[in-house]
């Protein structure tokens, strides 16, 4: 089945003044996946996402939702898409049925809000005010607000910056649940791991650009080491030696004592090398653990730089 | 249509539940109305006396009786010395002491030969000039209408003095008046910048965006919501004021509120202006107060223009609530009609066709991104 394009963005870039928000990216997103815009903050991503949604004009080049531009068809597109802001509050002193109710009207057709509710577990919230609801549970509430309308497609600016590590893997659930039937989602996110576990495709921002947009498993196969031991030995040895081995990409000091981070080749063959090395040099191995790289390890190889500091 | 409605509603809800805010909004002017009212401003004229009656005669008695009926004093008798009386009045107890000396009873004893005039004392505070004229001049015109008792001579000329019941205007009034061009004021600059540049801080406003909602229908369903509240406002402002403390509007209701609502309309503008400008809602309600409160003072609220400086009368004409108050009170206080408010109503005018324009020129939903 041939891949359905649902937002097309070409050569799009954004100015403020002297900075360069967004500089000429393009891609296409398509039915039914989960795409990811992966970055650290300050990137251009919610820029980017903005632009797409309508509600910022961009500087040049142009977005389309549903093959339409996005900025000559506002309304007609804002029926049909989702759109979950960075940080929204919602009226106070209304409750969340009512709020949704609210929302709801604004469309030719809408959900049932109390169905809605159910859907994240906020069915017993129904006639709470928004500022009573746990952190969890108003980031719950912001996105699914974005399904009064049955959108087709969902956009969601970071949906689980600042949740525990419970609420976020809650949300992840939801947003799964969207793809499931027949959404299309869009998400910011500067954690890797949200990216490679829930996105089918990740395009990894920095500066304004796209330096690498695939799947997040070709993205992390694509990297010279695939691989990582992290070792634990009772002596210390000459990093450059280790390096030099067959297979062995590079050899890093971990923070803690007599730990080290050797990245191998996709062969593994560095991981035999090593220990034949270690033999070779009576240092006993304490300790091994095998890994496979990360989004994180892609960020750093495109970008030079961490993700987060 | 349908979705204007449903806003309308969900913005009432929304109103009515914030207690805090419907408090400011309602009670606090209430509360002023309340202060203006009790503190009776007509009490003003009366003036504390002490009498000493050394005589206790039937006549000095009539003479006490005469003077505790004179309508400016408040009189006290006293059973103490003249020292004292005097003591009492140089230390501000009271205004004025006023003591009938023994001798008097020798006026009405056939037997006492009178060869000078007995006096009567009166101690009062030289400072206090206004009540002074009033009280000596009272006591002097006592004095000669006793001395021509006394000596029975003929009365040959009286002064008919015929008083009319004029129409005054009680303090209550005046305020009542100008609490509710205040309350209209200061619930328009004040209440709609905070609550609007807050619903863009919080990208509430944001979100609407991210909708088919049109801007306009939201914009006009919180206006809606914002004149039926001030038509409560309203309400029970007239109607505080007439049923706790009787003040009367002379002319025609409606005209009042048309008015007031009038008025309502230019203070939304200047609060979406000022809404406008600030760019968080602390800064807004800063700049609003900066706006409203002078305003407060120099438009008439409390006392009329008329005190301030003649420079000052040419510039605060010039703000809206001026001619607001000025029609206000000629319906209401002077019993007017339209005819006599045209130049308030054309300033007013004007003021709406300004403030839309800049409401226009400076609202924004989003913050702008430097």
């Amino acid at each position: 089945m041939a891949k359905q394009g649902v937002i097309k963005v070409e050569n799009l870039s954004k100015r403020f003044g002297e900075l360069v928000a967004v500089d000429s990216i393009s891609f296409e997103i398509y039915e039914r996946e989960i795409f990811g815009i992966l970055g650290p903050n300050g990137a251009g991503k919610t820029t980017a996402l903005e632009i797409i949604e309508g509600l910022q004009k961009p500087t040049s080049g142009k977005t389309f939702v549903f093959g339409k531009e996005t900025h000559n068809n506002g309304r007609a597109i804002k029926e049909k898409i989702g759109i979950q802001l960075q940080s929204t509050s919602f009226f106070d002193f209304l409750n969340l049925k009512e709020i949704l109710e609210v929302y709801g009207s604004f469309y030719p057709s809408h959900q049932d809000p109390m169905q809605l509710l159910e859907m994240v577990g906020l069915k017993e919230k129904a006639k709470t005010v928004v500022k009573k609801l746990s952190g969890g549970q108003k980031q719950r509430f912001a996105v699914v607000s974005t399904l009064i309308n049955n959108p087709q497609v969902v956009f969601l600016d970071e949906p689980t910056t600042g949740l525990d590590p419970q609420a976020r893997r809650n949300l992840w659930e939801i947003i799964e649940t969207m793809r499931q039937s027949g959404k299309t989602v869009i998400l910011t996110t500067h954690y890797m791991d949200e990216a490679q576990i829930l996105c089918d495709r990740v395009a990894i921002m920095d500066e304004g650009k796209i330096v690498a947009l695939d799947t997040p498993e070709r993205l992390i196969r694509s990297l010279k080491y695939p691989y990582r031991a992290l070792v634990k030995t009772n002596g210390r040895f000459p990093l450059s030696e280790v390096s030099e081995l067959k297979g062995v990409v590079e050899v890093r000091e971990r923070a803690e004592e007599g730990r080290y981070e050797i990245r191998l080749e996709d062969n593994l063959e560095g991981l035999s090398e090593s220990r034949k090395y270690f033999e070779k040099k009576n240092i006993k191995i304490k300790d091994l653990k095998l890994e496979t790289a990360d989004l994180e390890d892609v960020f750093i190889h495109f970008t030079g730089k961490r993700l987060r500091d | 249509m349908k979705v204007i409605f449903k806003l309308l509603i969900a913005n009432v809800k929304m109103t009515v539940r914030n207690k805090q805010a419907l408090f400011w909004s309602m009670l606090f002017p209430l509360l002023f109305i309340a202060v203006f009212g009790l503190f009776n401003m007509e009490k003003g004229g009366f003036a504390k006396v002490e009498v000493l009656d050394e005589a206790k005669t039937q006549l000095s008695e009539t003479l006490t009786q005469a003077i505790k009926n004179i309508p400016a004093f408040n009189v006290e008798i006293k059973t103490s010395t003249p020292d004292e009386i005097y003591q009492d009045v140089k230390s501000g107890q009271v205004e004025y002491g006023i003591i009938i000396p023994k001798e008097i009873e020798n006026l009405t004893n056939p037997q006492s030969k009178i060869d000078q005039p007995i006096s009567l004392t009166l101690y009062y505070d030289a400072k206090n000039v206004q009540n002074n004229s009033v009280v000596l001049g009272t006591l002097q015109q006592f004095v000669t209408q006793a001395n021509l008792n006394l000596s029975q001579a003929p009365t040959l000329l009286m002064l008919n003095a015929a008083p009319v019941e004029a129409k005054k205007i009680k303090y209550i009034e005046f305020i009542a008046t100008g609490m509710l061009g205040m309350s209209v004021m200061q619930y328009g600059i004040i209440g709609i910048s905070i609550a609007l540049s807050r619903q863009r801080e919080d990208n509430i406003l944001k979100k609407l965006l991210t909708t088919p909602l049109l801007l306009r229908d939201y914009i006009v369903a919180f206006i809606l919501n914002y004149l039926i509240l001030s038509v409560v406002q309203i309400t029970i402002l007239l109607s505080a004021s007439h049923f706790l403390f009787n003040a009367q509007i002379y002319g025609n209701l409606f005209l009042v509120y048309g008015v007031a609502i009038f008025g309502t309309l230019i203070f939304l503008c200047l609060g979406f202006v000022v809404a406008g400008i600030a760019k968080t809602s602390q800064a807004a309600a800063g700049l609003a107060q900066l706006i409203a409160t002078p305003m407060m003072f120099l438009s008439g609220v409390f006392f009329s223009t008329s005190l301030l400086p003649n420079v000052a009368q040419k510039i605060v004409q010039f703000l809206p609530l001026t001619p607001l108050l000025e029609a206000l009170r000629k319906v209401s206080l002077d019993g007017q009609g339209i005819a006599a408010i045209k130049t308030q109503l054309v300033y007013l005018f004007i003021w709406l066709v300004v403030a839309f324009l800049l409401a226009l020129a400076t609202f924004r939903f989003t913050e702008n991104k430097e």
